[in-house]
């Protein structure tokens, strides 16, 4: 029966010790997860959205490049969203400050940046309502402008070989002036695809020669290497498209992946 | 009682007569099995009682403990495959640092529960089946009955508080491991260095993952346990019997993970 | 003391038990004798309510055991201590705790008052200073001495035998014989003994009765049972090298 009594408290303690740290360590996981920091201080920001395009809580928040908090809560409204976010440090807010949802990858990551403004400018008030900037899903612009890109480079290539035709259009040429805009504000605003911007400011660069050249069509005609320019300009950008179109597997791979579950 | 009468079915008379009969028994062994578990549960309120603390105690120390290394290996293994399959098509998109959370929600959601179940009910479930069916044909749960010592409170609720208990501790023990096992993976065969597999891991899990996961966890131990507890107390004819019992606990055990996952899934997202 | 009222049982089409009646008396060790598959074990079983009888009434003193439930199921269960076939021991208990487990289960007596009693019961059937054996380690002989201190730990009336010699060789068997005996006279507790050994049914028996194929064909004394006209019941004591003047000797055929 001694035995029994040794053997019992032995078993008692593996047992005990192994649940204890199982639960220890389900204890430290969870708060992991929760993406909080207990132990530090927390400035609390409050910023109302119109649409948060698919920001999640414990997202990121960032000031120039740089992670100085999470997103702790968001709550319906009836003039938006109001997201809160614990920041590290407080953030100085001035007038012409700029705070919006930016899409970190294709995978669709989220994260909230801060601008707080220019150096100089004037402080906001406090107690001021802090309101963040309209959407702007720069995945549904770039493919819009794709779209619109393909058109006309189709267009194009069905009139191989005069481009007169495609000066005298009217019609075409006002289509490629509106898509060019288009993708001039896309790349201004995120500055992602590199080679779709020189190709645009390329693109920029003839349709402004074209506006120069206004009446004078004889000489955009007879001008060899414009037009070689733009056929080469053209044949870059549908790249560019293909590419974009080659990425979309990622992102179609992982929504199923994580859409198993 | 738990120790049944020997059963003599008149031999069906045609198929829709073996049909009816196979739906009624089904349903009522399914009934006793239920009525089984609820006993246990009821019973659970013994549970830190002088005379069932030591038999607990022995449970967990059999369901936990003992089934630690197969879980290890098992789900380390689980970590690594995942992580080199997901890797090796994300890294067609260069995308290859994904498999932290690849890993860690698959782990977390799905193969961590479900893993453990698994081994829980090969090893735990059909010892389980295999004990009480033994007892049942050497008469030893009828000497219990006759005893006046509930069979149910006796040998049911400490595996039934065991399992419990230990089946999500197992889960969260073997996600920890597999999300570690992915990451030497990662580390070796994919190039994603540790730090960032990490950050990657923890970025996309959600404390939602993990306790839908000890969740389903939960319920997947106490379904292996009533039904190898069942089986076992169903047992007859006497080494076969038991043998029967124990490879029927383990087929109906992985059946009902697999269904009772599918809907807890379902439940949990939509 | 037990009281049986035409109890009729079926296993399927099979009729295992038709209308078996007899009554025990207090103080009495009752033998049931007869071939394998005739219904002994059975009719023990309907004694503590493993079984249920189809058609007939089983009484415990006044209480009609073959209707309890629950808590007087319990309560009736609790005046008997059954010593099976097997001996039916806990196999990962060992021996000092399969004998305590009635205690520890059902009562609330301190460990030492445990320990004690437990000793009692296992010095009764002289086992002693093997506390700590498993029943995996024991004898056939042991093992049921084991269950046999375990069915008396709580003192009840009644004890049920089944086959409390089947499987042990003849010293052991008449050991085991002696301790009914001994259990009778010593603590007067009633005995109903399923077994097909005559031998220590004419030692033990103050009554013997013989069952055939469901049905009794004999209840009379030890003296009476082997000077039975029966016919079934002479083959059966034949069998055993028994004959009617009551000596065994080798039954004559197997000399010349």
């Amino acid at each position: 029966m001694r035995r029994n009594r040794l053997r019992e408290l032995s078993l008692e303690v593996t047992v005990g010790t192994f649940m204890f740290v199982a639960l220890l360590s389900l204890c430290v996981f969870t708060i992991i997860l929760s993406r909080e920091n207990v132990f530090r201080k927390a400035y609390p920001f409050e910023v109302i959205f119109d649409d948060v395009i698919g920001l999640r809580d414990g997202d990121n928040v960032v000031i120039r490049g740089m992670t100085i908090g999470k997103v702790k809560a968001m709550v319906l409204q009836d003039d938006g969203v109001r997201v809160v976010s614990a920041l590290r440090r407080p953030v100085r807010l001035k007038k012409d400050y700029k705070i919006e949802v930016v899409i970190s990858s294709v995978l669709g990551g989220r994260y909230l940046q801060i601008s707080e403004g220019a150096a100089g400018a004037e402080d906001l008030p406090a107690g001021e309502i802090v309101r963040g900037q309209p959407p702007n899903d720069i995945m549904a612009l770039v493919s819009g402008v794709a779209a619109d890109l393909k058109d006309i480079t189709g267009k194009i290539n069905a009139g191989q070989g005069t481009l007169g035709k495609l000066v005298n259009d009217e019609a075409l040429y006002n289509d490629a002036r509106a898509v060019v805009g288009e993708l001039k504000m896309a790349i201004k605003d995120r500055g992602l695809i590199n080679n779709l911007e020189t190709s645009l400011a390329n693109l920029n660069e003839i349709t402004d020669k074209i506006n120069r050249g206004e009446g004078t069509l004889g000489l955009l005609i007879s001008d060899e290497s414009l037009y070689l320019e733009a056929k080469q300009l053209i044949g870059d950008i549908r790249a560019t498209v293909d590419d974009m179109r080659e990425t979309s597997p990622i992102v179609t791979f992982s929504s199923i992946f994580f859409g198993a579950f | 009682m738990i120790t049944q009468e020997p059963e003599f079915l008149p031999p069906a008379l045609n198929l829709r007569g073996r049909l009816g009969r196979v739906v009624l028994l089904n349903c009522r062994n399914a009934g006793r099995a239920l009525l089984i578990l609820w006993e246990a549960l009821l019973s659970l309120r013994f549970i830190f009682s002088k005379r069932s603390r030591g038999t607990v105690l022995h449970q967990l120390y059999v369901t936990g403990i003992k089934s630690l290394g197969v879980i290890s290996v098992v789900a380390m293994f689980t970590g690594m495959i995942l992580a080199l399959q997901t890797g090796l098509e994300l890294r067609k998109f260069g995308q290859e640092v994904n498999i932290g959370a690849a890993v860690m929600i698959s782990m977390l959601r799905e193969m961590g529960p479900f893993m453990t179940a698994l081994i829980l009910a090969a090893s735990v479930g059909s010892a389980m089946a295999a004990e009480l069916g033994t007892m049942t044909v050497s008469e030893e749960i009828a000497a219990l009955e006759v005893m006046s010592i509930p069979p149910v409170r006796f040998l049911v609720m400490p595996r039934l508080a065991a399992m419990m208990v230990m089946t999500p501790i197992l889960t969260f023990y073997a996600c920890m491991l597999g999300v570690v096992g992915g990451a030497v993976v990662g580390l070796t065969q994919l190039g994603v260095s540790m730090p960032a597999y990490i950050d990657n891991a923890t970025r996309w899990a959600a404390n939602k993952d993990l306790y839908t996961g000890l969740f389903k966890a939960f319920v997947f131990g106490i379904m292996v346990t009533t039904i190898s507890c069942y089986q076992g107390f169903a047992t007859s004819e006497g080494a076969v019997g038991v043998g029967r019992a124990t490879r029927r606990s383990v087929i109906i055990s992985y059946l009902a993970i697999l269904v009772v996952g599918y809907i807890i899934t379902r439940l949990f997202y939509e | 003391m037990i009281r049986l009222e035409r109890v009729t049982k079926y296993f399927g089409e099979h009729k295992v038990l038709d209308a078996v009646s007899f009554a025990v008396e207090r103080g009495e060790t009752f033998v049931i004798v007869g071939f394998s598959g005739a219904g002994k074990s059975v009719t023990l079983k309907h004694i503590i309510r493993l079984l249920t009888p189809d058609l007939g009434k089983v009484y415990v003193g006044d209480a009609l055991i073959s209707a309890a439930r629950g808590a007087d199921l319990a309560r009736l269960r609790d005046r008997f201590g059954v010593l099976f076939q097997g001996a039916a021991l806990l196999q990962w208990l060992n021996v000092f705790d399969n004998v305590a487990l009635p205690l520890r289960e059902k009562t609330t007596l301190s460990d030492a008052e445990i320990e004690k009693r437990v000793a009692e019961k296992l010095s009764q059937v002289n086992l002693e200073g093997v506390y700590d054996a498993m029943p995996a380690e024991l004898s056939g002989g042991m093992r049921k001495r084991v269950g046999l201190a375990r069915a008396l730990v709580m003192n009840p009336e009644i004890i049920l035998y089944d086959e409390p010699t089947s499987g042990l060789d003849p010293v052991t068997s008449r050991a085991i014989d002696q301790l009914i005996d001994r259990m009778k006279v010593e603590l007067n507790v009633t005995s109903v003994v399923v077994t097909h050994d005559l031998f220590s049914a004419l030692a033990i028996g103050t009554r013997i009765a013989m069952i055939y194929d469901g049905r009794i064909l004999e209840i009379s004394r030890p003296g009476d049972f082997i000077r039975s006209q029966n016919e079934i019941v002479k083959q059966f004591l034949e069998a055993q090298y028994i004959t009617q003047r009551g000596v065994w000797e080798r039954a004559n055929h197997a000399t010349q």
